[in-house]
């Protein structure tokens, strides 16, 4: 049974990695249309149309395929002021805490973002200079509809809240270990 | 209850919170969004936080966060950190604690590529410490000078940190970055003196190394000549108004990946983890701003900074006063806070406060939270080695064996007192860190 639930965790830590890398490409184009925008500006007299858009589009996609794996490997800033509560059943408990409390919180945020997802689809939202391809657009808008990007920012939030939870029940299963990742310190001198 | 009254309810919420090892991010969105239902209504809490989500998760001015970082990450990856050390010590090595001194000015050189301090500290760490071991310096000085060295990473630009302000106070990014220069360049000149003052009482503590003829530093300076060149490139770009501080930080990771692909140092399964890290990093930063938002949202709504701002004026202090009576906390709260938690609390309610001083100070509002900005970095500075909690110091604890806490935090003492002169120096002459700012194009 513990051989499964490690296998589980782990299988699950390397999802959220991978979904973590997706975030680095995503990184990785937004480098790309900056440099495509700047180089395009200076030295063609033709910055890349749209390129402010793409950027804060991109942006979603750098933020949001992190959290998952932000959440499930515990990688938060904590202010470490006090070791005993990091340590043994009373670190095992507050991590529990912790994950209840900001799995819920999530889950909130999702709901809101859903529902403003859903409104923007009922308002028929589009963004300003992004041409959408003819199988996303409206009938009565060239532009994308916002409601693609800001579904995918609800769904990204549930899909966290689910690895949370995931978290939560492998803990849960190990009473007294630590919901945080070990630090491994690398010594020299 | 009066505005003062619910605001340290809320903020003492959050302490407890965050010493329970709550995350900062969620310790302040919570009580923000609970602060502001009781003050509201729960309806409109809730929905404030969609929004919110939906704008900062869409934000082209946040882009500049993960670029640069991610430019840090390639250079610091790459291995470039050990050409700089080089490089400044083929200049400063021959002279008595020159090897701290070459310290203190490759952390500065490394910070004007990476954003964090404990980036800054733990690299730095990894290349001076062998070689000061070497030289038999000792660990006092040795430590702290890479301690104090690595605290200007967050001051000399692109600073995270100052990214951060900028974002929390819509202050222009690119002048916060061309204010933190000079300061920067103050800090790595008094860190060298205080260097230069501790082996002028004890020469045995750093004893001088070898000589390098101007062949061989000429050879040091070709070897860094990329890593210059980028950072003249960014920030000169930000400067000369080529680019705009997400377009040079977008820029400066290109050309960071084309070192580190010339370097030929790196797998490109490393390529992947520094992607993975700058973008998890990224992550870290927006809940943070997330969470200082709604506390700020919170605190607002409370009516603090009119509350402080009657108090001020009760008291009939000079506005002189007041910045040093914020400076003061600040230094206090250092010695408990991690600095970037610092910040996120405070920020929201002295940056109301110290606009108001704009006029009697004699700078416009724009310019008076630049100034402050600064401050506000250069106090956190402090507060990276001040104890007990000096972050810098237990980065160092962790990387470096056989030195206890103690031994470093007693080195970093001469260092400590540099800082506070230095600070008072840009308290008294605000135009240290508004030259160059009014300046741009």
């Amino acid at each position: 049974m513990n051989e499964f639930l490690n296998y589980l965790e782990r299988l699950a830590l390397e999802v959220s990695r991978f979904i973590a890398l997706l975030a680095g490409i995503v990184l990785l184009w937004i480098v790309l249309v900056t440099c495509v925008d700047v180089i395009g500006r200076y030295f063609f007299n033709s910055p890349l149309y749209a390129g402010a858009e793409i950027i804060q589009v991109s942006m979603a996609g750098v933020i949001f395929f992190s959290l998952p794996y932000m959440f499930f490997k515990n990688e938060h800033i904590i202010v470490d002021l006090f070791p005993i509560f990091k340590k043994g059943y009373i670190g095992w408990l507050l991590g529990l805490l912790f994950l209840a409390i900001g799995g819920y919180s999530l889950w909130i945020i999702g709901d809101k973002t859903f529902s403003l997802a859903m409104r923007s689809l009922e308002d028929g939202d589009t963004y300003e200079y992004i041409i959408a391809p003819s199988f996303l657009a409206r009938e009565n808008s060239e532009f994308l509809p916002k409601v693609y990007l800001d579904t995918y920012i609800a769904v990204s939030i549930y899909f966290t809240v689910f690895m949370i939870y995931l978290k939560f029940f492998f803990v849960l299963l190990k009473p007294g270990s630590s919901a945080e990742p070990n630090e491994e310190n690398e010594e020299i001198g | 209850m009066g505005p003062l009254t619910i605001s340290f309810i809320g903020f003492a919420a959050i302490l407890v919170l965050a010493f329970l090892r709550f995350p900062l991010a969620l310790s302040m969105g919570l009580v923000g969004v609970i602060g502001f239902g009781e003050l509201t209504n729960y309806r409109a809490a809730i929905s404030n936080i969609g929004r919110l989500v939906m704008d900062l998760g869409q934000s082209y001015s946040l882009s500049v966060l993960p670029l640069f970082i991610l430019m840090g990450l390639l250079v610091e990856k790459g291995g470039m950190a050990k050409q700089l050390y080089r490089a400044a010590y083929a200049f400063l090595g021959d002279k008595k604690g020159g090897l701290a001194m070459s310290t203190v000015v490759a952390c500065g050189m490394f910070s004007a590529i990476s954003g964090s301090s404990i980036a800054t500290a733990a690299t730095m760490s990894k290349v001076a410490m062998p070689e000061m071991r070497r030289y038999k310096y000792a660990d006092s000085l040795a430590t702290a000078s890479i301690a104090a060295g690595g605290t200007l990473g967050i001051l000399i630009p692109p600073s995270v940190i100052l990214v951060i302000y900028g974002l929390l106070t819509e202050q222009s990014i690119g002048k916060l970055f061309m204010a933190g220069f000079l300061p920067g360049m103050l800090g790595i000149l008094f860190y060298t003196l205080a260097v230069f003052f501790v082996v002028s009482r004890n020469p045995t503590l750093g004893p001088a190394g070898e000589k390098t003829n101007w062949p061989e530093r000429l050879l040091a300076l070709k070897n860094v000549w990329t890593t210059l060149a980028l950072f003249i490139f960014v920030i000169g770009g930000i400067y000369i108004g080529l680019f705009s501080a997400t377009e040079a930080a977008g820029m400066g990771a290109a050309g960071a990946l084309i070192i580190a692909i010339s370097s030929g140092n790196l797998k490109i399964s490393e390529y992947f983890n520094v992607l993975r890290e700058a973008s998890v990093l990224a992550a870290k930063l927006f809940a943070l701003l997330f969470g200082a938002t709604m506390f700020s949202n919170f605190l607002n709504r409370a009516g603090l900074p009119d509350a402080l701002l009657g108090i001020i004026n009760s008291f009939d202090l000079s506005a002189m006063a007041v910045i040093g009576i914020i400076l003061l906390i600040y230094i206090l709260l250092g010695c408990v806070f991690e600095s970037m938690s610092m910040i996120l609390l405070t920020v929201p309610i002295f940056v109301p406060l110290v606009k108001n001083l704009a006029p009697e100070l004699g700078l416009g509002p724009d310019l008076v939270l630049i100034w402050f900005g600064i401050l506000v970095v250069v106090v956190t500075e402090i507060s990276l080695i001040t104890p007990p909690i000096g972050l810098n110091v237990f980065v160092l604890k962790g990387v470096v064996k056989n030195v206890s806490v103690g031994t470093i935090f007693y080195g970093v003492t001469p260092f400590w007192m540099v800082d506070i002169i230095r600070l008072a120096i840009i308290v008294l002459f605000p135009a240290i860190a508004l030259f160059l700012p009014s300046m741009m194009f």
